[in-house]
């Protein structure tokens, strides 16, 4: 597999903390790839590196087989979408949609042609003349995307380009930029700390806590095999399994030591039966069982068909 | 909370009445009537004398306007190119939110003006450039540039530093983002920041005086005379120009700020 981009050994510090240390990813040409971690662990540093809008204190960058750890961030072709869409106030839709392929001194005609081009695949024909104040949230980050898209970039970053959108707003855009990166073949590095969001759209999750690089993979590995307690609690709550509960359901676990709570079903049991209720918990449709037994607890999650009451002894089943 | 809204506007209108319209008005009331002297409660004498004679018969006025005109734009412009410069290297390096640097880019206002005056006064006699349109500029200059740099200020900080950070990643260098996206966003504040210093500029009667030998005539100097010799009939007259030339550029200069305000409402 081509890499578009080949990060090694980067390292940045501010006020002599590390903020990244010795980062090693590559990012295969043509996907969908996802830093996910929580606030502060480095993400963002690590985007304005690669755009080279931040220097790195150590370390390479290459993109496309080219060094470009030294070029300035107007050379590198890399686009960077951000939080929010930052649109530039003075100039209409078109304008801004413009403005990268303007300064790449793109010919009038092509110019005129991408616009429309990207205007109908986001959605937004008949808004090229219109002020970018008039636009709602989603249409504001909608513009940025085709902005960034518009000079035809190597790469394209973002940077948790939906969370100032509701939440229906969010996967709709998800969606939507899914469908972009399939149909034009984009390379896109795509940062959020959004667990849903991350496996619904990644290709390949990278995995970061404290500017440090916890796990690489593909998407459902990284959420269901994670390679350590941390980055198991990063995507969400799970369970850890102890030796007395491997011993009795290990020939019905691939992978025996961690398992999600949508992953374990619940049966009605007997008073025999090795596992009772300690606390239910409602979130909406789903619920969220603890239940104990064989030394461990175990958190369950389940669609709130049949009732559970704490104090019930119940079975369990790992389902594959 | 209603009650007190009303009592503060009913007192910032009786403020503008009793300082602004109704001195205003007396001016005006000056410039035509040949007199209104205590204990006459309104002026008596109607006459256009006063305006006849300094439209038609009073070549200084002319040239104090154009003076004034000339002096002030040259200040207010160049005032402004410098302290926008600043307030970009302040904004930039972070320095103006250190408490320190306020002290040292106000310092010219701290200072009393005419104290300030003689010594500069002094330095534009040995540069052999007193009595000059340069020395009023220059003088003028160092009372407007911490209004225009604070304005810079303001308006500098207003641009988010990712306009221009995606700005620089769709491939524009300095100079194109410059151009495009901080001068066309910096406008409305170049804009009032001119108009202000204009303004200031234009009020000096003593750093102008001093600094133009009282060879160059600008419509506060030429209105000083009158009112030292209590000639409040031609004062007023040239009070009254003065004014409606101040008005005219604080009209035109309001009227853009909202328009530019009412289309671009910051989205930063």
């Amino acid at each position: 597999m081509y890499m578009k981009l080949q990060l090694m050994d980067i390292q940045k510090k501010f006020d002599n903390q590390f903020i990244l240390k010795n980062i090693e990813l590559q990012v295969p040409e043509g996907a969908f790839t996802t830093i996910f971690g929580p606030s502060g662990s480095g993400k963002s540093t690590l985007l304005k590196i690669i755009s080279g809008l931040l220097e790195a204190e150590k370390g390479s960058i290459l993109l496309d087989g080219h060094d470009v750890t030294y070029v300035a961030a107007n050379k590198r072709k890399i686009s960077h979408v951000y939080q929010e869409p930052f649109l530039f106030p003075h100039l209409t839709v078109e304008d801004n949609i413009a403005f990268g392929m303007e300064v790449q001194k793109f010919p009038k005609e092509e110019i005129k042609k991408k616009i429309t081009f990207l205007l109908e695949l986001m959605q937004l024909e008949g808004f090229e003349k219109r002020r970018v104040q008039e636009l709602s949230g989603g249409q504001k980050q909608r513009v940025s995307i085709a902005r960034a898209l518009a000079p035809n970039p190597s790469l394209i970053l973002l940077d948790e380009p939906f969370s100032g959108l509701d939440y229906s707003l969010r996967e709709e855009m998800g969606m939507l930029l899914k469908d972009l990166q399939k149909k034009l073949n984009l390379t896109v590095l795509f940062v959020t700390h959004q667990v849903e969001e991350c496996l619904r759209l990644s290709d390949t999750v990278i995995l970061m806590d404290q500017g440090e690089i916890l796990q690489i993979g593909p998407a459902k590995e990284v959420y269901e095999c994670p390679n350590s307690i941390k980055s198991a609690k990063l995507m969400g709550k799970g369970n850890w399994l102890g030796e007395d509960f491997r011993s009795k359901f290990c020939e019905m676990l691939e992978r025996p030591l961690f398992i999600r709570p949508h992953k374990i079903k619940l049966d009605k049991g007997r008073v025999e039966s090795q596992f009772q209720i300690t606390n239910i918990i409602e979130k909406g449709k789903i619920l969220e069982i603890t239940a104990f037994g064989l030394g461990q607890e175990l958190i369950v999650e389940t669609f709130g068909q049949e009732s559970w009451s704490v104090g019930e002894f119940v079975h369990i089943e790992i389902m594959q | 909370m209603k009650k007190n809204s009303k009592f503060l506007l009913l007192l910032v209108t009786g403020i503008f009445v009793f300082f602004i319209i109704i001195p205003f008005f007396l001016i005006f009331l000056l410039s035509i009537f040949s007199s209104y002297r205590y204990p006459n409660l309104l002026p008596v004498g109607f006459t256009i004398e006063y305006w006849k004679n300094l439209l038609l018969h009073n070549s200084l006025l002319i040239k104090a306007f154009s003076n004034s005109v000339v002096i002030g734009l040259a200040a207010g412009i160049a005032s402004t190119i410098v302290g926008f410069m600043a307030a970009k290297s302040l904004v930039k390096s972070g320095w103006f939110q250190k408490k320190r640097s306020l002290l040292f880019y106000t310092i010219p206002l701290l200072i009393p003006s005419t104290s300030l005056f003689i010594g500069v006064h002094l330095m534009m006699i040995r540069l052999s450039i007193a009595n000059s349109y340069t020395a009023i500029i220059l003088t003028h200059m160092l009372i407007l540039v911490p209004y225009a740099t604070n304005i810079g200020i303001s308006y500098f900080k207003a641009i988010a530093p990712e306009i221009k950070e995606i700005g620089q990643t769709l491939g524009a260098n300095s100079w194109y983002l410059f151009r495009r996206l901080e001068l066309p966003l910096l406008l409305p504040g170049l804009v009032f920041s001119v108009a202000l210093c204009f303004l200031l500029s234009n009020s000096d009667f003593f750093g102008t005086f001093l600094m133009g030998g009282g060879s160059i005539v600008t419509l506060s100097t030429l209105l000083y005379p009158y009112l030292q010799n209590a000639d409040y009939g031609n004062g007023g007259t040239v009070a009254i120009i003065f004014l409606v030339l101040h008005s005219i550029v604080f009209y035109l200069t309001a009227s853009y700020s909202n328009q530019k305000t009412k289309q671009r409402k910051y989205l930063y």
